[in-house]
C-alpha cells in the first residue's frame, strides 16, 4: 500500500470499525460482500459477472458507466482489470438486510489505462445494493471522481 | 423496522432543505459522527455539526436535496438523493462560482440509535459539482 491509500484506509475504518453491526443476517451480510471484494481482487471479470440476476443493473455513478446483465457487468470489470492492472478492492464495512444493503470499500491501485497516466491512487467509496434470491439486483457504486483525478494530477491547480 | 427508523430518513432531505441548522441537528444523537467523504470532513458532536451545516447553508443559501430511496432496517440506513442549489459561498478549496448545480447524485449510509442518526458517511461526487459550476471540464 502507499502512504495515501494507508490513509485512506486508517481513516475510514477508524470511523466505520466504532460501530457494531447488529443484524439478523450476519453471515449472509459477510458472504454477499467478501464475495464481492474477493470477486474484484482476483481479478476474475466471470466471478465479478456470476454475482448479478439476469436483470441486474450495476452503475458507476462518478464514472457516468450503466452496465445491464451479467454480459455488460463482465465487460465492465474487464475494462478495470485491464486499465488498472494492480486493482485492489479493501473492505470497510458492509450491511446486508431485507433485501438491501451498502459495501464501503476503498478501490486502490495504478492508473495505466483510465487516464494513462501512470500514477497511483485510492477512493473511498460505497455500493448501494438491492439482492434478491441471494445475488444483486442493483449496484451504484457512489465515490468522488476528484479524488482520483487529485491524485493522478490532473485537476487544474488549486482544486 | 419500525416507520419511526424511515421517517428520520425522510427527514434528512427535509432537513438539508429548509436551511434551518436546527432541524439537522434534531435527527442526530448527541455524540454523532457525520462525514463528508469528498471533502474528508468529519465532525463529532452537535457543535461541529452545527458548525459544517451552517457552513453548507453560507454556500448553498438554495440548497436543495430530492429523496430518491431510502431504507431502513434495524440500525442501518440507507439515503440515496440528488443535491442542487446555487454556489454563493466558498467550499473548502472551492471559491465561490455564482452558478448553480443541478444534479449530483449521493448515498448516505447511517447508523441509527432508537430514531436518531448515530452515524452519517455521505458520498457524492465533487467532480461532478466541479463540472456543473464550470471549475472543470475533465
Amino acid at each position: 500500500m502507499t502512504k495515501v491509500q494507508r490513509s485512506v484506509c486508517a481513516t475510514a475504518c477508524a470511523i466505520t470499525l466504532a460501530f457494531a453491526n447488529t443484524t439478523t443476517s450476519r453471515a449472509e451480510r459477510r458472504d454477499l460482500a467478501q464475495r464481492w471484494v474477493d470477486a474484484w481482487n482476483a481479478h476474475d471479470a466471470d466471478a465479478v459477472a456470476v454475482l448479478f440476476t439476469r436483470d441486474a443493473l450495476y452503475e458507476d455513478v462518478a464514472f457516468g458507466s450503466v452496465n445491464h446483465g451479467p454480459d455488460e457487468i463482465r465487460a465492465f470489470a474487464q475494462f478495470f482489470f485491464a486499465a488498472v492492472p494492480d486493482l485492489r478492492v479493501t473492505l470497510v464495512a458492509s450491511s446486508l438486510e431485507d433485501g438491501r444493503g451498502t459495501i464501503e470499500w476503498v478501490f486502490s491501485g495504478t492508473d495505466r489505462g483510465v487516464y494513462g497516466t501512470g500514477k497511483t491512487f485510492a477512493v473511498r467509496g460505497v455500493a448501494v445494493l438491492e439482492t434478491r434470491g441471494g445475488k444483486i439486483s442493483r449496484n451504484s457504486d457512489y465515490e468522488d471522481l476528484a479524488t482520483i483525478l487529485r491524485q493522478l494530477g490532473l485537476l487544474p491547480p488549486g482544486l | 423496522m419500525t416507520m419511526t427508523d424511515v421517517h428520520v430518513l425522510d427527514k434528512w432531505t427535509a432537513a438539508w432543505s429548509s436551511h434551518d441548522v436546527d432541524q439537522v441537528l434534531a435527527l442526530f444523537t448527541d455524540d454523532c459522527v457525520y462525514e463528508d467523504v469528498p471533502f474528508g470532513i468529519v465532525t463529532r458532536g452537535k457543535d461541529e455539526l452545527r458548525a459544517f451545516a451552517a457552513g453548507a447553508f453560507a454556500a448553498v443559501p438554495d440548497l436543495a436535496f430530492q429523496l430518491t430511496t431510502r431504507f431502513a432496517a434495524g440500525t442501518f440506513g440507507i439515503i440515496e438523493w440528488t443535491m442542487s442549489g446555487t454556489h454563493q459561498g466558498d467550499f473548502p478549496g472551492l471559491p465561490a462560482t455564482g452558478k448553480q448545480f443541478a444534479s449530483i447524485r449521493g448515498a448516505t449510509i447511517v447508523e441509527l440509535r432508537d430514531t436518531r442518526i448515530r452515524r452519517n458517511s455521505d458520498y457524492w461526487d465533487s467532480a461532478a459539482f466541479m463540472r456543473q459550476v464550470g471549475l472543470m471540464s475533465i
